[in-house]
């Protein structure tokens, strides 16, 4: 046969004969045939591989003896090295199987805390703001803010007048990530929200009057329509972070920042345990 | 002797809700939902409008043993038409969206031993009540040259409010309760804005003026909404 039948460059015999034209066609169609060979091939093995999986044959009825190799491979008695040996063999040919390993659980778990914490967690995030605040929004910061300003709005509360997005949008967001911060400290859902409002409310009487009045929208909104926001943010991120791949671990920890850092306490290391002597059980740990 | 009777009568239905509870009770709770407003809104000389709009509503509070201390919140988007405000000495005439936020403090007596439904019981609610209310006008005429379209009007207003609902009684809040509100609320404006929006960013009060004018509303809202921690 000759070779530019199954080249696909462009052949050098000369247009002006019939036959090469008609073998110029066939060289075209070539590709998309052996893709089609491919994947008659690829189907046939694929529905071989399946009928062999789930068809039931009938030697597999019979139990079989095993061979002198499989004999060898069973030990009579193992001692205790040999068990942990053992086990410690089949962990790793687990963690080979193509499966995903979650090493950690997320959760939240709530716990009492004590005034002296609550107020380290207020001040730190009371400091935090300090340096957000002029972070995001510098214009308004360098051309409204002033000492001036900042002592004729000490004590004052009004109504702002800023546009839906700012006070339904922004401000319940903000709100929901402060509400997820003190989450993650281990605050119950209803402590966390009271956490937030004394944030949001030190926030507006002491940080940002250095530019505009405390509002009365925000003083109430951030904390609370905050904490509804945040509950659908927590119960999203949890699910996205219980989902095991990269993919919902990434996404989880992007909506729910706060589960990425030292403080949160939440995430659990679930560990199967033996003593080998017929009492198992699973080693929780967590770090707070 | 009718009035030694009454007082009976009183004391009698007052005993008869003292009824033992066994709602969850002294904690702190958020509850919030669902709410549709009708209001009847009075603009300059007699001019009027039924507004509408649809919003929710949240109630952060504690609940003692039959009273419970909510700051409560209602926000309603809705449309109005035909309303004569002035701002600036001008007369403004139009029709647009409406926007109401409303907050205040209110005070919940629980009936819970009146119960027209199994496990279900009767309230009243009252409190002082402050609000935003903001006017976007999609067409207007006005009778100067100083509002246009890239402004708003906000009112603010005070009043009260009152409410007869129905809640749930259920032994752990963690269930989430449900409850079902009739609110009347009666607000009248004492200062008016009028607010350039051209950047939406940054918003510029163009003139604030106490309120002479007599704009007032009646606002009935049903709300539906559970406890939602």
């Amino acid at each position: 046969m000759p070779h530019y039948l199954f080249s696909l460059a462009p052949s050098p015999v000369p247009q002006s004969l019939s036959l090469n034209r008609d073998l110029s066609k066939r060289v075209k169609i070539k590709p998309f045939f052996l893709f089609t060979l491919f994947t008659l091939f690829m189907a046939v093995l694929q529905l071989s591989t399946l009928s062999s999986a789930y068809a039931l044959q009938p030697s597999d009825l019979q139990q079989k003896e095993p061979t002198p190799v499989e004999k060898a491979r069973v030990p009579v008695e193992l001692d205790e090295n040999e068990k942990k040996l053992k086990l410690y063999e089949d962990q790793q040919e687990q963690i080979n199987q193509r499966q995903r390993v979650q090493k950690y659980q997320y959760t939240y778990i709530d716990r009492k805390h004590s005034l002296s914490e609550s107020l380290k967690l207020i001040s730190a995030m009371y400091g935090v703001s300090w340096l957000v605040y002029p972070l995001s929004q510098p214009t308004v910061f360098r051309e409204k803010g002033s000492w001036k300003n900042y002592k004729r709005n000490f004590g004052k509360l009004v109504f702002d007048q800023d546009e839906p997005f700012w006070n339904w949008f922004v401000h319940p967001i903000s709100g929901s990530q402060l509400y997820l911060f003190y989450r993650a400290n281990g605050y119950s859902r209803i402590n966390a929200m009271g956490m937030a409002f004394i944030s949001s409310a030190l926030f507006e009487f002491t940080v940002e009057i250095y530019t505009e009045p405390a509002s009365v929208q925000d003083l109430y909104q951030t904390p609370v329509l905050g904490a509804i926001l945040g509950v659908g943010i927590e119960n999203l991120s949890l699910y996205l972070l219980q989902t095991g791949n990269s993919f919902g671990r990434v996404l989880g920890h992007i909506i729910n920042p706060s589960t990425l850092f030292w403080f949160y306490e939440g995430k659990i290391q679930i560990v199967p345990q033996t003593n080998f002597k017929g009492m198992n059980g699973l080693l929780m740990t967590m770090e707070f | 002797m009718m009035k030694k009777y009454s007082l009976l009568s009183v004391l009698s239905i007052f005993v008869f809700t003292l009824q033992p509870i066994y709602a969850y009770r002294y904690d702190m709770h958020l509850k919030g939902g669902i709410s549709q407003s009708y209001g009847k809104i009075k603009g300059l000389e007699d001019s009027e409008d039924l507004s509408h709009g649809t919003g929710f509503n949240t109630h952060f509070g504690y609940k003692s043993k039959y009273f419970e201390f909510n700051l409560s919140s209602y926000i309603h988007w809705g449309e109005m038409e035909d309303l004569r405000f002035r701002s600036r000495g001008e007369e403004i005439t139009g029709e647009g969206q409406w926007r109401n936020v409303s907050f205040g403090p209110t005070v919940k007596y629980q009936f819970r031993g009146v119960q027209p439904v199994k496990n279900w019981f009767m309230y009243l609610s009252t409190g002082p009540m402050w609000s935003l209310q903001t006017v976007k006008f999609d067409e207007f005429e006005s009778t100067g040259p100083l509002f246009n379209a890239d402004q708003k009007l906000t009112y603010e207003s005070y009043g009260g409010s009152f409410s007869i609902g129905f809640e749930e009684d259920l032994p752990y809040k963690e269930m989430h309760q449900v409850f079902i509100e009739l609110n009347y609320s009666y607000m009248k404006t004492y200062k008016v804005r009028s607010v350039d929006k051209s950047d939406f960013a940054e918003t510029n009060i163009l003139s604030e003026e106490e309120s002479k004018q007599d704009f007032s509303g009646h606002f009935f809202t049903v709300s539906l909404g559970m406890t939602i921690f």
